[in-house]
């Protein structure tokens, strides 16, 4: 199945504006994606304990399961108002 | 409508909130400041996970009105690069009675700033700029879920 991330907030420096896609194996979780991704990416492998992932307009857990056509979101720790 | 890279306006809360119950409305807003960490800062870009904080703001309005007794709560975030003084987040709560206003005020914006996906990225004098260090959302509850 096929599935893409993206960053946002300093993140998106990392990954750019355009997401990253990969091919995972049917059943494969969160923490899968982000494994793969911090091979592509070795810098981004010391922030992803402080980074929280969402699909959509929801929170997930790492050991969420991820359907293909899935786009995961990167969310670093948050700093607004 | 809780994101917009437009400029806030205070008026449209004030009139989406009005109502004759309350005799009490409390109002915050952030302003982008020209000093942080005793460095002198030009702006401020802020940049948001749209799907998500729309849900989170909309969220915080519906549990500060289940806490507190208020009438009227509504957030609105501005994104994009303001300019020194430029408002980048509204609170504007209404109440029968002022105690509840305030609380509800300041619970809601520092709720926002603790789970809602929006970064600050500081713009310097010299060129360079900085995201701000912030709170992470993995032990959120939703992340257990």
């Amino acid at each position: 199945m096929r599935i893409e991330i993206t960053g946002h907030g300093k993140l998106k420096r990392l990954l750019g504006d355009t997401p990253c896609a990969f091919e995972l194996p049917l059943e494969s979780t969160v923490i899968d994606a982000l494994n793969r991704l911090a091979e592509r990416l070795p810098d981004l492998a010391v922030q992803l304990p402080q980074t929280a992932c969402a699909l959509g307009d929801s929170l997930v857990p790492r050991d969420r399961i991820l359907q293909d056509g899935d786009v995961l979101a990167l969310i670093p720790p948050v700093s607004g108002g | 409508m809780h994101l917009t890279e437009d400029p806030l306006s205070l008026d449209t809360l004030l009139t989406e909130t009005a109502n004759d119950e309350s005799g009490a409305l409390v109002i915050f807003g952030g302003t982008v400041r020209n000093l942080n960490d005793g460095q002198p800062v030009l702006g401020m870009s802020y940049s948001a996970y749209t799907p998500l904080a729309e849900k989170t703001l909309r969220d915080i309005e519906t549990e500060a009105l289940a806490r507190y007794a208020i009438t009227a709560c509504r957030l609105i975030h501005r994104t994009g690069r303001l300019a020194l003084g430029e408002l980048s987040v509204l609170v504007v709560v209404r109440a029968a009675h002022r105690p509840a206003a305030f609380e509800a005020a300041r619970w809601a914006i520092d709720t926002l700033k603790q789970r809602v996906p929006v970064w600050k990225e500081e713009h310097y004098a010299q060129g360079d700029s900085r995201f701000l260090e912030g709170t992470s959302l993995v032990n959120h509850p939703e992340q257990s879920t």
